[in-house]
């Protein structure tokens, strides 16, 4: 007895274990902390962390931004990230001098990244997006970007030196080409940063002022005397922007002040589309449609078993990548669903390709073989049922299938067989101004209970014809490893590995002693029948069965009680 | 009262025959589920799993387990079909000839 309860104790303490130890409570671990345990981190690396850069690259497509290749995104958001470093941690809008700094701002908004989790599969992180970093993103872009397509250039001067001297005048185009169906021009304009006085040569591309030449030339008038050259080149890759302007000082030739600036050749298709009436629209806003603020929800990467991962400064770590964001529209950034409930991808029901019949052997699939073609028959057996059954409801209840005259569509009224009355004006015309009770249905109960009964007999048929056809054909894949890449490693690592001092892996040393347990578990197993079966015939004579009872001497005590009787 | 519980009763029963009808659209699903059992694709949702366990068993394991689930279902069904024929045969043993026939008249 008390050998009984040890044994459950210990069988409740293992299935605990088991239990505490597989994944099933996973999706409970996960709190909805609103704020993550991150560390002091200097402004520049928060500006760097691949948090900050997944919000930076919506907050830029929901100002009016359509990337279309990586390199263009990676290129916005380090010239944004940049500009904001240029802005200074100190940085605060001028109609708020006593609001907290641009510093404050963005830690604040990377730390109050709320997680949510509707299961173990995703998690999201919302973050709300404040008002100033939305507004300064908003003035970068309308800055920079203009609606329709966007170019954009890595500047490299390369510091070539040449002289040259000729009278310019303002706005004057200075040098003009096409290049890849691109007007390429370098004209002189004003330095909006000096209205007054300044002129320099700005590279246009399509009519499109991109970039100004440094050094700003020195001229009030905005026409005069200066010594300039300029020239663009292009190599196989590369397209070099040429612009030396200086003036002739007594006894001096020329004057240095020129730059080569390098551009990368100009893509067929624009990297970057500025959105109609969002990008230079100051008036525009938008909300979450879920949530009615500005919230940007992002997956937060975990690890097989739903813990969070973050990175060095304790920020989470989003799942989603920069490429991620390729193509997404300004008008889809509001519908960003903000619950951590994941999309199910159900995948197609892959066809099971039949075996070449040289592996089907043995006899096991030899019956298999036989079976299938049962199955066949007996699912034509329920058809034909069915067609008996439908035809005995056609006779007996005449319910046939309406007719439709095919031209007007009518209902087509069967033949009247006479007009009906019969003898000295009898009319034997069923009437058909009232409703007669359809009480056809009653058979349909019977019929439910039948089909119920055929139902179940397919649904055994369609067992045994997956296991004795089905499982045996099933090909080895690794499609439940689709999603962990490391654990199929781990897997092939663990199988191949050589057993110390034996020349066999640990699958053959796996397959070997399994093998071995598994038939003594079916030795006793057919053990257990043997007696069991040895007990039923036995049982047959009770005399018999008397003697062969262990307990000798109870049946001594029987066999003298029975006598006594 | 009374009279409400007559007028409910009176409900049900011109409601009869479209409460009827409901039987005939239960009817027409099975139908449909019989027609349909067959198409099923079960091993199509069972391949992943069992492919992976194959994959990391390995085909001895995983046909040694499948033989012996084929066998005890055969002999299941054999032993289950045997009962039933000496069920039949050992029930028609018993009955004198004629007795359904005694049976069916009452005497």
């Amino acid at each position: 007895m008390k050998k009984t309860i040890l044994k459950r104790i210990l069988a409740l303490v293992i299935v605990f274990m088991m239990l505490i130890s597989t994944p099933f409570y996973i999706s409970e671990n996960i709190n909805n902390s609103p704020y993550a345990n991150a560390t002091a981190a200097t402004f520049t690396a928060v500006l760097e962390s691949e948090l900050f850069l997944q919000i930076l690259i919506p907050t830029l497509i929901s100002a009016g931004l359509v990337f279309k290749s990586k390199e263009a995104v990676e290129k916005v958001a380090d010239d944004t990230i940049e500009w904001l470093k240029q802005q200074g941690f100190d940085w605060k809008p001028p109609e708020e001098p006593n609001g907290p700094n641009l510093e404050d701002v963005i830690k604040e908004m990377l730390k109050a990244v709320t997680l949510v989790s509707a299961s173990y599969e995703l998690v999201k992180g919302i973050v709300k997006i404040p008002k100033m970093f939305w507004d300064l993103i908003k003035s970068f872009v309308d800055d920079n970007f203009k609606e329709g397509d966007n170019y954009i250039f890595e500047l490299t001067p390369l510091g070539v030196e040449k002289s040259f001297s000729t009278q310019i005048k303002m706005n004057q185009v200075l040098i003009s080409c096409e290049y890849n169906g691109n007007l390429l021009q370098i004209i002189m304009a004003q330095n909006p940063d000096y209205p007054t006085g300044n002129v320099s040569p700005y590279v246009y591309v399509n009519g499109v002022k991109r970039h100004y030449v440094d050094p700003i030339v020195k001229n009030t008038s905005g026409a005069g005397s200066t010594n300039i050259k300029v020239k663009i080149s292009a190599t196989s890759n590369k397209i070099y922007f040429n612009a030396q302007i200086g003036s002739s000082p007594a006894g001096q030739t020329s004057m240095l002040i020129s730059d080569l600036v390098e551009y990368p050749p100009i893509q067929e298709e624009a990297p970057i589309y500025g959105y109609p009436n969002i990008v230079d629209n100051d008036n525009f806003d938008w909300n979450n449609n879920y949530t009615g603020s500005k919230d940007i929800s992002i997956p937060i990467e975990t690890d097989i078993y739903g813990n969070i991962k973050t990175d060095e400064n304790e920020y989470y770590l989003p799942s989603i990548d920069t490429e991620d964001w390729i193509g997404v529209q300004p008008t889809e950034i509001p519908n960003l669903d903000p619950s951590g409930t994941p999309i199910p991808e159900i995948p197609e029901m892959p066809e099971v390709e039949n075996q070449d019949d040289d592996e089907q052997t043995g006899i096991l699939i030899y019956i298999g073989n036989i079976l299938q073609p049962i199955v066949g028959q007996l699912s034509k057996i329920v058809e034909g049922v069915k067609t008996i059954v439908s035809t005995t409801n056609k006779l007996v209840f005449n319910t046939t299938k309406p007719e439709l005259d095919p031209i007007t569509g009518e209902l087509v009224e069967p033949a009247a067989a006479g007009d009906g009355i019969i003898g000295n004006g009898i009319d034997t015309r069923i009437p058909t101004d009232f409703e007669w009770g359809s009480f056809r249905h009653f058979l349909d109960i019977f019929f439910i209970f039948i089909y119920f009964i055929v139902i179940l007999i397919l649904i055994i048929l369609k067992f045994l014809q997956i296991v004795f056809v089905g499982i045996p054909n099933i090909a080895a894949n690794t499609d439940l490893f689709a999603q962990y890449p490391n654990i199929l490693e781990g897997v092939n690592y663990v199988k191949n590995l050589q057993v110390g001092g034996l020349a066999i892996t640990v699958h053959q040393a796996f397959e070997f002693v399994f093998l071995i347990f598994f038939y003594i578990f079916i030795i006793k197993q057919i053990r257990k029948m043997y007696n069991a079966h040895v007990y039923e015939e036995s049982a047959e004579n009770p005399r018999i069965s008397q003697d062969m009872k262990m307990d000798y001497y109870e049946n001594i005590k029987n066999k003298r009680w029975s006598d006594n009787k | 009262m009374i009279v409400d519980f007559f007028e409910m009763v009176g409900d049900v029963l011109s409601n009869f025959t479209s409460i009827l009808s409901y039987f005939g659209n239960i009817r027409t699903i099975m139908e449909s589920v019989i027609s349909e059992i067959g198409d099923y694709n079960v091993i199509g949702a069972l391949e992943p799993c069992f492919g992976t366990i194959r994959y990391v068993a390995g085909d001895t394991v995983y046909m040694t387990l499948a033989r012996f689930l084929q066998i005890g279902l055969f002999i299941l069904l054999v032993r289950a079909l045997y009962e039933l024929v000496s069920m039949i045969l050992l029930q028609l043993g018993a009955q004198k000839p004629l007795s359904w026939l005694k049976t069916f008249l009452n005497i």
